[in-house]
């Protein structure tokens, strides 16, 4: 699965989902996800795609007449690995893992680990 | 993968029922589907028993919603598609230019956006302070009054802490002083019992779809006779057609064009689900249900709920957020990790954040229903914990 390193934002929700399902017809991988705020004041929903696409993906939008408010690098918060993770790592605390869907079993068999 | 949501096998936890209830009564799906299947036409507007088969299944929708709602008179009850059109037709029928309204600093926006839209039309408005809790002492609404008011507005229970209003001291207050009031029981309608005339209230807009179990594009508004808004839409309402304007009785005053008539027929049906069960069983298991997360929340120490501690001063909603973790996230991974759905941000309600101290970026909501259990309180919280704990290490790594 392509890092899904970039966000598109929008003034409201129904261009959000607008946006998803033009993108996905012409073969781009998206996901909707709650819009981080700090990126996003005007709309709830914002939608994930790979940054490097940009451009052919703005190119989709617009032939479409899907609005966007704006466009981010992005990566969600409780995936953020600082310049501390290695020495935190060194010092035995568990290296949080990436996102997994549907990953409540794993999930839980981490925290096990860590608390 | 096509990046669409992965599809979850496991029943959702469904705490977003301040938004809109699921799941519904079985006997609602099958109520919409017979109204679409059934030889059913256009209600009020034909005389041939096809269109009368239509109006029974509304008029059955007003029956149910007047039982609810210990209202005398079904014609009182007009049905809309959703609260918000209710809360429109009572403020712009209402209120005019040089007229006083008041409300509080805990509504949703379809009470403040339709007041602050009057109010730069020329009507004055004075918006109430609440607590850092939500709580609204009704002593102000009586030093508030003018003798140009014309409406006071609270909403029954804050869609963001459930703060309960002091509805019934509020229409004490109004009655004395000759001033109409409106109550938003958006959230409440089917989880708290509501009579009209107990609480004294003179106008009551509610949704349908919410508490009272009912489909999306539902809702209604009930008027208190002498109370008299005029319509704020007007078109063919299948009386007086001799006439080019608008009639002047109720319902048809505010019912211009076809109604949803699936969605009444499917309201009907959940409305009855709740007069079977008792809108007092469905306040004591939600209260049941804030107790439980109440009890969750202290074993989480970053957890931090907003409103007050006791149950009976709440609705079944609450908010709350994790230190040190943006709520947006907290419920991308509820979502995404864990098949819990909560709502995120402000909540349509930017006022009510503001004096909650959790502008702008709002907090995590859980709302629920009779169809939650203590279960799926105790997974949200094991969830909730996980969150924390990988807020914590995310933090230790230097972010």
């Amino acid at each position: 699965m392509a890092a899904l390193d970039g966000l598109l934002t929008f003034f409201s929700w129904h261009h959000a989902l607008r946006a998803e399902t033009v993108l996905v017809r012409e073969g781009f991988e998206v996901l909707l996800i709650p819009a981080p705020r700090d990126l996003s004041p005007n709309c709830g929903t914002a939608l994930r795609f790979g940054y490097e696409q940009r451009e052919p993906a703005l190119a989709v939008l617009a032939d479409r007449k899907v609005r966007i408010d704006g466009m981010h690098l992005y990566t969600p918060e409780l995936e953020r690995d600082g310049p501390m993770a290695a020495s935190a790592e060194a010092n035995g605390a568990a290296r949080a893992p990436a996102l997994q869907p549907a990953g409540g079993e794993r999930w839980a068999s981490w925290l096990r680990k860590v608390i | 993968m096509d990046g669409r949501q992965q599809e979850h096998e496991d029943r959702p936890v469904y705490f977003d029922n301040a938004a809109t209830s699921w799941p519904k009564p079985p006997a609602v799906a099958e109520a919409v589907a017979n109204a679409i299947t059934a030889p059913m036409g256009n209600p009020g507007r034909s005389g041939h028993r096809m269109a009368i088969a239509a109006g029974r299944l509304v008029l059955g929708a007003r029956d149910a919603l007047a039982e609810l709602f210990d209202v005398d008179d079904p014609s009182r009850i007009v049905l809309t598609k959703n609260a918000t059109e209710a809360l429109n037709i009572a403020m712009y029928g209402l209120l005019k230019p040089g007229d006083h309204a008041i409300t509080t600093s805990m509504e949703h926006n379809s009470v403040m956006r339709p007041l602050r839209d009057l109010e730069a039309r020329g009507v004055e408005l004075t918006v109430l302070p609440c607590s850092p809790e939500g709580i609204l002492d009704p002593e102000q609404v009586r030093r508030a009054l003018r003798g140009t008011t014309r409406l006071v507005v609270t909403t029954h229970a804050s869609n963001v802490v459930g703060t309960l209003m002091p509805v019934a001291e509020v229409a004490g207050i109004c009655r004395d002083a000759g001033v109409p009031y409106l109550v938003d029981a958006a959230q409440t309608a089917g989880a708290v019992p509501i009579s009209v005339d107990d609480l004294g209230l003179d106008l009551l807009a509610f949704s349908g779809h919410k508490g009272l179990l009912g489909p999306t594009g539902t809702g209604g508004l009930y008027i208190r006779e002498g109370v008299e808004p005029g319509p704020i839409t007007r078109g063919g309402t299948g009386s007086r057609s001799d006439e080019e304007v608008q009639p002047e009785f109720l319902p048809d005053v505010h019912e211009s064009g076809t109604l949803n008539v699936p969605g009444f027929a499917g309201l009907a049906a959940g409305v009855q689900h709740l007069l079977t069960i008792g809108v007092d069983r469905v306040r004591e298991h939600e209260k049941a249900l804030l107790r439980a997360f109440f009890e969750v929340a202290e074993g989480i120490p970053s957890c931090r709920v907003y409103g007050p501690r006791d149950p009976e001063r709440r609705a079944g909603v609450v908010a709350f957020n994790l230190d040190g973790v943006s709520p947006s996230e907290v419920g991308r991974v509820l979502d995404a990790e864990f098949n819990v759905m909560s709502r995120i941000g402000l909540h349509c309600a930017p006022i009510a954040h503001r004096t909650l101290g959790t502008f702008p970026d709002g907090s995590v909501r859980f709302g629920w229903s009779m169809f939650n259990t203590v279960d799926e309180i105790a997974q949200a919280g094991e969830a909730l914990a996980a969150i924390a704990a990988r807020a914590g290490l995310v933090r230790a790594g230097g972010v």
